[in-house]
């Protein structure tokens, strides 16, 4: 029987609980979401002692299933006041699976006491950890292996979660143990740093023994699986070669690629940072820099990377797309040294690389340093490591920035920076943007893939007809791929190989010892959405959130001259026509 | 007629002498489509291809003018 691990903050007490009743059967996100609906009363605040922290590995995580290494992290976010999830591929997640925990639910709170949670096979346990305070992720990282092994896994935060900077993250560890497998977006840092907690140990070397009813037949269709995934020269071959950060050329060929703040959709420099750019780094180098990296053991996509020092050493582990692009482009900066210099110094201090880019961003607008400023833009992230009043700022992510500066090109969503597409060359994302349950998210509804990539079909990234259609199906799709604890980059080779779902379907049933269709798994996704979307109602979230910001249906981006032309007529149907089918108005 | 040409990732193969991004001009015949130019670049028709012109991505049917932006990768993701 699976279990909910609950932590207590307030009294300092753990209890194990079997998982049962509306969670049973739930996993990732569908989990994450499904607690933090039930038990977090949507008026509370975020940093306060009556949110909490769910932490849950997916439905196929722990397996031999491929790709499928993702810890979710829920809560009411600090950054959006939406309900949020925020995931990552890591071995913690891994670890929780094996030892049969569905869900670490963190709640109340220690007042001014730093604490670190143990769990190991035998059981788990809170620990003093006031000798970690403010300490940085990389040293927390290594005092922690010393003190607890090399096996470890473990989910902890920076100094700016113990800060509650609203841009705090919360770091999982990679297979060489060093920090960086983040899951980023909304804060979840924060509320991490508002219950005391500044780190999760899992001392077990358990990995792939999450329980499975029908070994074979689970075997079988994780083998297709991986074949497919294999097979698809997306997840097969780019994807390894060149890292995500491939996307930065293609995104600057389709006029997409943000650009200073959002005022362009070209970088001049583009070929400089970009994802060939790292290879050629990595090849010249050598030493321990590498293409191909997976973020956890069993991944056969392996998109991520080591970028290295001139030296050969770990510079930063990983470059990606999205933090390249924030760090980079964004702020005018065409030096990859000092993107990942930039990229690791959020990991240490624990700070979602796109929010933290974007909003650096708005500051540069507002001339705290130029755009271009490397070596200024590290001064600022400086400034944020010492919780300075300018690091605050920042600290609280963008739209804070662009109030305290009097900016109006400010790129948010319900409090959430916006990523590295440009909604107005990329208008099927601006779509995911504006009615994301989660604030501005790319990952919710990856409509980049239709509209740029021809995976999955394709529809005109600069015509407004179809994105409000392409956004809600690939919102769905995405709820449930995140509630499996795959990796939503499966979904490049899903979309277009139908029965690499198939396996994915064979795999749950196997697992479950469940008959579930195609249909059961999109009214997972469905029952996701109709929880999240549920939340933030009661959070006080109307349909007239769900917009961008006036600058993008104003202002013409270059190279393309065209603004967001989606009309809101259609923003407002995507999720509540969603969810529909499961939760009738 | 010239055209501006850049080969991302994998097909930086078909021009390994230039450097990332780097552009080339190619004169194809007036009238040239995607097609035509991908067969100049010696690029065989089997390699699966993207092709972004000026910004939008076309068929390798798309007629092609005069001093046109051409990206050409391969299939590629991310993210």
């Amino acid at each position: 029987m699976s279990k909910i691990l609950r932590v207590n903050m307030s009294s300092l007490t753990v209890a194990f609980e079997d998982i049962a009743g509306a969670y049973l059967g739930l996993g990732g996100r569908a989990l994450t979401s499904k607690i933090v609906c039930s038990e977090v009363d949507p008026t509370c605040h975020p940093l306060g002692p009556t949110n909490k922290l769910v932490i849950a590995p997916g439905l196929l995580t722990g397996t031999s299933c491929p790709s499928s290494g993702r810890i979710s992290i829920g809560a009411k976010s600090p950054l959006t006041g939406t309900i949020k999830e925020s995931n990552a591929g890591s071995m913690t997640s891994q670890k929780l699976a094996s030892l049969g925990i569905s869900a670490v639910v963190v709640e109340g709170q220690p007042g001014s006491r730093l604490f670190l949670l143990l769990i190991t096979d035998e059981g788990a346990e809170l620990l003093p950890a006031d000798e970690y305070a403010l300490m940085g992720t990389y040293e927390l990282n290594s005092k922690l292996r010393e003190k607890y092994g090399s096996k470890i896994g473990v989910i902890c935060v920076g100094p700016a979660g113990e800060r509650k900077m609203p841009i705090a993250g919360v770091s999982n560890n990679d297979m060489e143990g060093q920090p960086g497998r983040y899951c980023g977006r909304g804060g979840m840092g924060a509320v991490m740093g508002s219950k005391g907690l500044k780190a999760i140990v899992l001392q077990t070397s358990k990995l792939f023994e999450a329980p499975v009813q029908n070994k074979e037949a689970f075997r079988e269709a994780a083998q297709k699986l991986t074949k497919v995934l294999q097979s698809h020269p997306v997840t097969g071959q780019t994807l390894p070669a060149y890292g995500t950060a491939v996307l930065i050329n293609v995104l600057n060929e389709a006029g997409g690629l943000p650009t200073r703040n959002f005022s362009e959709g070209r970088f001049e420099k583009a070929a400089e940072i970009s994802g060939e750019a790292i290879a050629e780094m990595v090849q010249k180098r050598g030493g321990k820099g590498k293409m191909g990296h997976a973020c956890h053991p069993g991944c056969v996509i392996r998109c991520s990377n080591i970028y290295p020092d001139e030296n050969g050493e770990t510079l930063c582990s990983p470059v990606e797309y999205e933090s390249d692009w924030s760090l980079g482009a964004n702020c005018g900066i065409g030096d990859l040294d000092t993107i990942a210099r930039l990229n690791r110094l959020c990991n240490d201090i624990g700070i979602d690389t796109i929010e933290t880019g974007v909003a650096l961003a708005v500051a540069m607008e507002a001339g705290v340093v130029p755009f271009g400023d490397g070596e200024g833009a590290i001064k600022l992230l400086e400034e944020i490591q010492q919780g300075t009043p300018l690091g605050r700022i920042l600290g609280a992510g963008t739209e804070t920035v662009g109030k305290v500066f009097g900016i109006t090109r400010v790129p948010v969503v319900k409090g959430q920076g916006i990523p590295a597409y440009d909604p107005r060359a990329v208008k099927g994302i601006g779509v995911t943007y504006a009615t994301s349950t989660m604030g501005a998210d790319h990952t919710a509804g990856y409509s980049v893939a239709t509209n740029i990539l021809k995976v999955g079909g394709y529809v005109d990234p600069l015509k407004p007809e179809g994105q409000a259609e392409l956004s809600r199906n690939l919102q769905i799709a995405t709820a449930a791929i995140d509630s499996a604890g795959l990796c939503v980059f499966t979904a490049f080779a899903l979309l277009d190989i139908p029965k690499g779902m198939d396996a994915v379907i064979e795999m749950l049933n196997a697992k479950f010892g469940l008959s579930l269709t195609g249909a059961d798994v999109t009214k997972l996704g469905q029952e996701v959405l109709a929880d999240e979307l549920d939340f933030n109602r009661r959070a006080g979230f109307t349909a007239a959130h769900d917009r961008l910001p006036e600058f993008f249906y104003k202002e013409v981006l270059p190279p393309h001259q065209m603004v967001f032309d989606v009309p809101d007529e259609e923003l407002v149907t995507v999720i509540p026509a969603a969810v529909a089918p499961v939760r009738p108005a | 007629m010239q055209v501006e040409v850049r080969l991302y990732a994998g097909m930086r193969a078909y021009a390994p002498h230039l450097s990332i991004g780097q552009s080339q001009i190619i004169e194809v015949p007036e009238g040239a489509s995607g097609k035509d130019l991908v067969q100049v670049l010696g690029i065989p028709d089997d390699v699966p291809k993207i092709l972004v012109i000026n910004g939008r991505k076309e068929d390798l049917l798309h007629p092609l003018k005069e001093g046109d932006r051409i990206g050409i990768f391969p299939p590629v993701g991310g993210g």
